[in-house]
């Protein structure tokens, strides 16, 4: 475990002094999710200038769960968006090798090797809007709800990852360009509006089959829900079940891989 | 021009060589973000709307009841994939990888073949429309206060190709950038983030402060969203048609220009990786 954490650290030494050389691309990435939280919040501030409830949520939960969203969204740019997106370059390439021969998991090196130093600012702006939406909520919410929704959070932005490795991994049989990650883009789109606006059988296949309410929604309800626990619990599962899965595909896919240089 | 037909030809080919993959991910991010502005409209004239202006008719939010809301998402929808064209960075990708190099060799002009890829994708797209259109209105009918016209459609679609025009000329200023810069596909996500939400692609402007809709009326991008999918919904006349066309005509004009100058600039810049 140390040996993977002083890993990791190395990681993010030569991730920040990578960020450093491309200076332009640092300040443009900041800026595209600054414009990126921006709409998202305006988006709501409208929809909320029309009515006091969405689904039963008021406008301060709302912005909660945006915050939510948020959060999840900078947590995954910032320490797993640049590895995930390079997978299927690996696989194509025959540059997965280099990893194959690193005497540590390979799962754990191509998804944390790369820390986006500049994503790592609209983190910081992200838990930002996020203590603005707490702070802006009307009644008060316990410790307790608290710790468990930062745990939700974090949850929400490691199931994520997962289901976003789930539409790249058949990139070891397919060969495609990118995987099957237009269609994860697409349907990630459930993700970004609370879910109690879907219909019974929709919000249960978020919740469980295709698990996109669990990222924020599910988390940020966890403030305001009668049971938080059975939310954590279940939330919890799903990820174990998600991270096996993954886990499982991924040592068939690299089963199926055939380095393309040798 | 048997070159610009040849290219077009051959976007069309390059679009249809992986089919499945194609329709898929025609089909399900339609269905996908049809669904959740379908749910979340529900939603919303459930929590509330305000009586219609006629005493017994629907409720509305924005001047829109739940049913012309929803077609007003299905003409976003296609409307606004017409309008986005491909969006693909290919000029930025041919700079940064040095596949400039053999189109500045050609007898035939850069933007040209990338202007000849983009009609070929809005051909297939506005063929998507045709058929997506065909299916939703087949299955699930149209609202009663609608009227489907095809002059609507041809002020619709024609909006939407002109708009493509100026999308385009914007697009590819962006990529041009890449002269300069390492990447630029933040500056373009960015683009297109701005460029969605002020046009009318995520919610009615109707829905705006009044102060806020003005001001954004004083940009192209009305223009290139909102009002385009109000000649679908058949709420505009030939006079609004030939204002809006004009408006984006005008905005692109000086952009075409300043594309030119930045292009000039840029292959000062160019360095050819890869020779």
């Amino acid at each position: 475990m140390i040996r993977y954490l002083r890993l990791y650290g190395y990681f993010l030494q030569f991730s920040f002094s990578k960020a450093f050389e491309f200076r332009i691309d640092f300040y443009f990435r900041i800026l595209m999710d600054v414009v990126y939280y921006i709409m998202n919040l305006l988006f709501f501030k409208v929809i909320f200038l029309h009515s006091k409830y969405l689904a039963g949520w008021s406008e301060s939960q709302v912005m909660i769960f945006v915050g939510a969203f948020i959060v999840v969204d900078a947590l995954n740019m910032t320490v797993f968006a640049n590895n995930s997106w390079n997978v299927a370059q690996l696989v194509n390439r025959g540059d997965l090798d280099y990893y194959l021969v690193r005497p540590v998991s390979t799962f754990f090196f191509v998804s944390l090797r790369d820390f986006a130093a500049n994503s790592f600012v609209n983190l910081i702006m992200a838990v930002s809007i996020l203590v603005w939406a707490f702070m802006k909520y009307p009644e008060p919410i316990g410790l307790l709800r608290t710790l468990l929704f930062g745990l939700l959070v974090l949850n929400g932005s490691l199931l994520y990852f997962l289901v976003l490795m789930l539409f790249i991994i058949p990139v070891f049989w397919t060969h495609s360009a990118r995987g099957l990650q237009p269609l994860f883009w697409t349907t990630s789109k459930f993700m970004e509006r609370p879910h109690a606006i879907y219909s019974r059988v929709v919000r249960w296949v978020l919740m469980t089959i295709m698990p996109f309410a669990l990222m924020a929604s599910v988390p940020a309800s966890v403030l305001f829900a009668p049971n938080p626990w059975a939310i954590t619990l279940g939330s919890l599962l799903v990820t174990v079940a998600f991270m096996s899965l993954v886990l499982f595909i991924w040592s068939l896919g690299l089963r199926n891989y055939s380095s393309a240089s040798s | 021009m048997t070159w610009f037909n040849a290219m077009f030809a051959a976007e069309f080919k390059r679009m249809f060589s992986y089919r499945v993959d194609f329709w898929l991910q025609f089909f399900v991010s339609v269905a996908v973000e049809l669904m959740v502005s379908y749910f979340l409209w529900e939603a919303l004239f459930a929590s509330t709307a305000t009586p219609g202006v006629v005493p017994g008719h629907a409720p509305e939010i924005g001047g829109y009841t739940f049913q012309m809301m929803l077609l007003y998402v299905v003409f976003a929808a296609f409307g606004g994939r017409i309008v986005r064209g491909n969006e693909r960075m290919i000029i930025a990708s041919d700079i940064y990888d040095g596949g400039l190099t053999k189109y500045l060799l050609y007898p035939v002009s850069y933007l040209m073949v990338n202007f000849s890829r983009a009609l070929a994708y809005n051909s297939v797209t506005i063929i998507q429309m045709g058929m997506g259109l065909l299916l939703l209105f087949a299955f699930y009918g149209l609202p009663p206060e609608y009227n489907f016209s095809f002059e609507n459609m041809l002020m619709g679609t024609s909006a939407c190709l002109v708009a493509s025009a100026f999308y385009f000329v914007m697009y590819v200023i962006i990529d041009y950038i890449a002269f300069w810069v390492d990447t630029i596909w933040s500056l373009s996500v960015m683009f297109r983030f701005i460029a969605q939400f002020l046009s009318g692609l995520f919610i009615p402007l109707e829905m705006f402060p009044p102060a806020v809709r003005r001001a954004v009326y004083q940009t192209p991008f009305p223009y290139i969203g909102s009002e385009p999918i109000k000649m679908f919904l058949g709420r505009s006349s030939w006079s609004q048609w030939a204002h809006t066309n004009l408006t984006i005509i005008l905005w692109t004009i000086p952009l075409f220009f300043l594309m030119q100058l930045v292009w000039r600039r840029g292959l000062k810049n160019y360095t050819g990786v890869g020779i």
